[in-house]
C-alpha cells in the first residue's frame, strides 16, 4: 500500500509531466512558421505501482515525438525536381522571348525592310537614295541578326552562371546533410529531442536539395540519410560528402558539372533546377541559335549568289553583297554588308544586264522574300522566322504550364505534409488547456496530500 | 485532413498570386490593346501574326510600286498624247504643202515640221525622277539628242525594265523609244520628217505622199503603244483595288490574332478584381479568431 510520501512523489511527477506537455505546446507555437519544423507531441505513460495494493505511481513522459509523413516527404522529393526544372526553364525562356520580340517589330520587320529596299531600288535603279537605303537596310538586317544572336548568347551565359550557382548550392546542401547526419548520430538519433531537431534540419536540407537536382535518398539503420544522384552516383554517404564541382569544359567554355570522382555528370542530371538550366543552355538555345544562323546564312548565300550574277551601276559584274561566310554556324553573329558595297553604293548590282536602268537583279533579290529558300526550298525566310517564333513560344508556354502543374502538385504535397507535421494553433490551444487543467488538478492533489501530511505531522507533534 | 496555420496561409498566398496574375494579364491587354504581348501568349497566333505582317509588308511594297508605276505611266501616257498630237500636226502640215502651193506655204510647212521634230524629241526624252522613260534600260541617257535641227540616232537600247506590282505580276516601266519612232521601218520618224521636208522643199508630191505614209505608220505605232500603256494603267487601277482588299483582309486577320477583345478583357478584369476582393476578405478572416482569443 502506497504511503502519503509516494502520493506526494506521484503528484510531483505529474506536475512535471504536465509542465512538459505545456512546454511541448509552447515549442510548437513558437515554431509555427519555422520551415521544416515538424509538430511535436508528447507521449505520456502511467508509472506502474511499486507494490501490490497501490494504484500506481502517477504519470511520466514516455517520449516526445515529431509527427512526420515519410511517404509524403518522399513524394515531395520526387516531385520538386520536375517543378523546379520547368520553373527554371520558363524563367530562362522568358528572357529568350524578350530577345525574339513580337511579330512585325522584330527580325521579320528587318527582313521585310531589307527586301523592300531592293524593291524600291528596282523602281529606280539609278537612284542614289534608293541605293543608300539598300546599304543601310542591309546593315540594319546584319545588326538585327547579330544583336539577336548576341542576346541569345547572353541568355546562355546567364544560364551558365545559374548552373555554377546551383552546383555551389548542391555542394553546400550536401555538406549540410553530412553534418546533420553526424550530429544525428551524436545526439542519439530520433530517440532524443535534440535528434528530432537535427532530423528536421536534415530532411529540410534534403528537400531543398531535391529542388535543385533529382536525387535518390536512402535511410540507413541509424536514421542517417544517404543521397545519390538519380543515376546512382553518390553525393552524401553518411558523414562523407562527394561534392560536385564545375569545369569550363562545355561548349564555348560553359561550366560542366563534375562529380567528386572526376566524372562529367552534366548530361546525367535530368531533373531539378540545374537540369532545366543545363537543358536550356546546352540544347534549347543552341537549337534556336542554329535556326537563326541557318536563316542568316541562307540570306547571305542567296543574296550573294544573285548579286554576284548582276551588274552594278557602272556596268561592272556585281560582287558579294554580304561578306561571305564559310558555314552556317555563327552566321547570325558574323553577317555584315561587304566593305566594298558599304563604301560605294554604286557597286550594288541592281541590273541583270550591264545597263544602269536595268532592274532585273534588284527585282530578283526583292522577290527572294517570297521565294522558298529554306528547308529544301520548301519555306520562305519569313516562314523560317515564323517557325523559330513558334518554337520559342510553344517551348515557353509548355514550360510555364508544366511549371504551374508541378508547382500545384508540390503545393498539394506540402499541404499533405503540413496536415501531419504542421502546427495548428487551435489544436495547440486545446492541448494547452488540457495540460493546464491537468496541471491545476495535480497541483490541487498535491495540496491535498500536503494537507494530509500536515495533519499527520500535527498528530505526531501533538 | 488537418488544416494548419501554414496550410491556410500557403493556400491564400497561392490563390492571391493566381488572381493577381489574371488581373495583370487583363490589365496588360487593356492598356496595350493587344492580346499578344509575348509570343507564349499564343505561339500559333504569333506564327500567324508573322505571316500576316509579311503579307501587309508585301502589300505596302506592291502599293508603293503601283503608285510609282502609275505615276510613271501617266507621264508616258501624257508624252504619247503629245506625240500623237505632233504627228497629227505633221500630217496636216505635210498635206498643206502638197499640190500646187506657193513657196511661202511650203516654207511654213517646213518650219512647222522642224518644230514638230524638236517637240517629238522633247516628248521622247521625257524622264521620271531622273530616269529617261524611252531609252530602254539606258536610264541615264536621253533617247535622242538634237543638234542644229538634226536628230541623232536612237541612243537608248531595246531592253526594257519592269516593276513588280504583285507576285508574278509586273508592269513595264521603261520603253524602247525606237519601237515608236522606227518600228519595222527602214528609218526612224525623224529621218522620215527630214525626207518629207526635202520633198516639200522640192515640191515632190510623191515624196510628200510617202512622208505622210511614214508619219501615218509612226502614228499607228504610237496609238498601239498608248493602248498598251492604257491597258497597263487600267491593270494598275485594278491591282490597287485588289491590294486594298488584300490589306484589309490581312489587317482583319492580324487583328484577330493580335488585338485584345476589349469587352472580354474588361469583363475578365472585373471578374478578377471581384475574385481578388473575395480572396483578400477571406484572407483577412483566416485565424482572425482562434481558441487562443478565448483563453483568459
Amino acid at each position: 500500500m502506497a504511503g502519503l510520501f509516494e502520493s506526494l512523489s506521484a503528484a510531483s511527477r505529474a506536475l512535471l509531466t504536465q509542465t512538459s506537455g505545456l512546454e511541448t505546446v509552447g515549442q510548437n507555437i513558437a515554431n509555427v512558421n519555422t520551415p521544416g519544423y515538424t509538430r511535436r507531441t508528447i507521449d505520456l505513460a502511467e508509472v506502474p505501482p511499486a507494490e501490490t495494493y497501490s494504484a500506481g505511481g502517477g504519470v511520466t513522459v514516455h517520449a516526445i515525438q515529431s509527427n512526420r509523413d515519410r511517404f509524403a516527404e518522399r513524394r515531395l522529393w520526387s516531385e520538386q525536381p520536375l517543378a523546379q526544372q520547368q520553373s527554371a526553364t520558363a524563367d530562362l525562356l522568358g528572357g529568350v522571348q524578350s530577345v525574339v520580340g513580337l511579330p512585325g517589330s522584330s527580325l521579320d520587320a528587318s527582313l521585310s525592310a531589307f527586301f523592300d529596299s531592293f524593291a524600291d531600288l528596282a523602281q529606280d535603279p539609278t537612284s542614289g537614295v534608293a541605293r543608300q537605303s539598300v546599304v543601310l537596310q542591309g546593315q540594319s538586317l546584319s545588326s538585327a541578326f547579330a544583336q539577336m544572336s548576341t542576346s541569345l548568347i547572353g541568355v546562355q551565359h546567364d544560364a551558365d552562371i545559374r548552373v555554377q550557382a546551383a552546383v555551389q548550392d548542391i555542394s553546400q546542401l550536401a555538406s549540410q546533410i553530412a553534418t546533420y547526419n553526424a550530429e544525428f548520430a551524436n545526439v542519439g538519433g530520433s530517440d532524443s529531442p535534440q535528434g528530432l531537431v537535427v532530423l528536421d534540419q536534415l530532411r529540410k536540407a534534403v528537400s531543398d536539395l531535391s529542388g535543385i537536382v533529382n536525387i535518390n535518398v536512402t535511410e540507413d539503420n541509424s536514421g542517417q540519410l544517404n543521397v545519390s544522384y538519380a543515376n546512382g552516383k553518390a553525393l552524401v554517404v553518411g558523414v562523407t560528402t562527394f561534392a560536385p564541382t564545375t569545369a569550363a569544359t562545355g561548349t564555348n567554355g560553359a561550366a560542366n558539372v563534375i562529380a567528386a570522382d572526376g566524372t562529367d555528370v552534366t548530361s546525367l542530371l535530368t531533373g531539378g533546377r540545374i537540369a532545366g538550366l543545363i537543358n536550356v543552355r546546352d540544347s534549347v538555345i543552341p537549337g534556336y541559335q542554329t535556326q537563326l544562323d541557318t536563316l542568316a546564312y541562307t540570306v547571305v548565300q542567296r543574296v550573294n549568289a544573285l548579286h554576284s550574277a548582276g551588274y552594278d551601276l557602272n556596268g561592272a559584274a556585281g560582287g558579294n553583297f554580304f561578306t561571305p561566310i564559310a558555314g552556317a554556324a555563327g552566321s547570325a553573329r558574323l553577317m555584315s554588308v561587304s566593305a566594298a558595297i558599304a563604301a560605294d553604293y554604286s557597286k550594288i548590282a541592281a541590273a541583270g544586264a550591264a545597263s544602269p536602268g536595268d532592274n532585273q537583279n534588284a527585282r530578283a533579290i526583292a522577290n527572294l522574300s517570297d521565294t522558298p529558300v529554306l528547308a529544301g526550298n520548301t519555306a520562305t525566310l519569313a516562314q523560317g522566322w515564323s517557325n523559330l517564333v513558334y518554337q520559342v513560344g510553344i517551348d515557353s508556354q509548355n514550360a510555364r504550364q508544366q511549371s504551374d502543374t508541378h508547382t500545384s502538385i508540390v503545393n498539394q504535397i506540402n499541404a499533405l505534409i503540413d496536415s501531419t507535421s504542421g502546427v495548428s494553433l487551435d489544436e495547440e490551444a486545446t492541448t494547452m488547456l488540457k495540460f493546464q487543467h491537468a496541471y491545476t488538478a495535480n497541483a490541487r492533489f498535491f495540496t491535498v496530500i500536503d494537507s494530509a501530511l500536515q495533519t499527520l505531522l500535527g498528530m505526531v507533534q501533538g | 485532413m488537418r488544416i494548419t496555420f501554414n496550410t491556410e496561409y500557403a493556400g491564400i498566398n497561392d490563390n492571391l498570386t493566381r488572381v493577381a496574375q489574371r488581373m495583370g494579364m487583363f490589365q496588360e491587354q487593356l492598356s496595350s490593346g493587344r492580346r499578344l504581348n509575348q509570343v507564349d501568349d499564343d505561339p500559333a497566333g504569333a506564327a500567324v501574326a508573322v505571316a500576316e505582317h509579311g503579307v501587309l509588308s508585301a502589300v505596302d511594297r506592291y502599293k508603293g510600286a503601283t503608285d510609282s508605276t502609275n505615276a510613271r505611266l501617266s507621264v508616258v501616257d501624257s508624252a504619247l498624247n503629245d506625240i500623237i498630237a505632233q504627228l497629227t500636226a505633221a500630217k496636216t502640215a505635210a498635206a498643206s504643202a502638197s499640190g500646187s502651193v506657193g513657196a511661202p506655204q511650203r516654207q511654213a510647212a517646213v518650219d512647222q515640221l522642224q518644230g514638230i521634230k524638236e517637240a517629238l524629241v522633247s516628248d521622247l526624252n521625257i524622264s521620271y525622277r531622273g530616269t529617261f522613260l524611252f531609252s530602254g534600260t539606258k536610264a541615264t541617257t536621253a533617247a535622242y539628242s538634237i543638234t542644229s535641227g538634226t536628230v541623232s540616232l536612237y541612243q537608248g537600247n531595246a531592253n526594257t525594265a519592269s516593276i513588280d506590282v504583285d507576285r508574278a505580276f509586273s508592269i513595264q516601266a521603261t520603253f524602247d523609244g525606237q519601237s515608236i519612232t522606227k518600228g519595222s521601218d527602214a528609218s526612224d520618224v525623224f529621218a522620215e520628217i527630214d525626207t518629207l521636208i526635202a520633198a516639200i522643199q522640192a515640191g515632190d508630191a510623191t515624196g510628200i505622199s510617202a512622208g505622210i505614209d511614214a508619219i501615218d505608220r509612226a502614228f499607228s505605232r504610237t496609238t498601239q503603244f498608248q493602248t498598251a500603256v492604257g491597258t497597263s494603267l487600267a491593270r494598275i487601277g485594278a491591282q490597287n483595288i485588289r491590294l486594298d482588299a488584300l490589306k484589309q483582309t490581312a489587317t482583319t486577320r492580324l487583328s484577330t490574332v493580335e488585338d485584345a477583345n476589349i469587352a472580354e478583357a474588361a469583363t475578365g478584369l472585373t471578374a478578377a478584381q471581384t475574385a481578388q476582393r473575395a480572396a483578400l476578405a477571406a484572407a483577412s478572416t483566416v485565424n482572425q479568431l482562434n481558441l487562443m482569443d478565448f483563453l483568459k
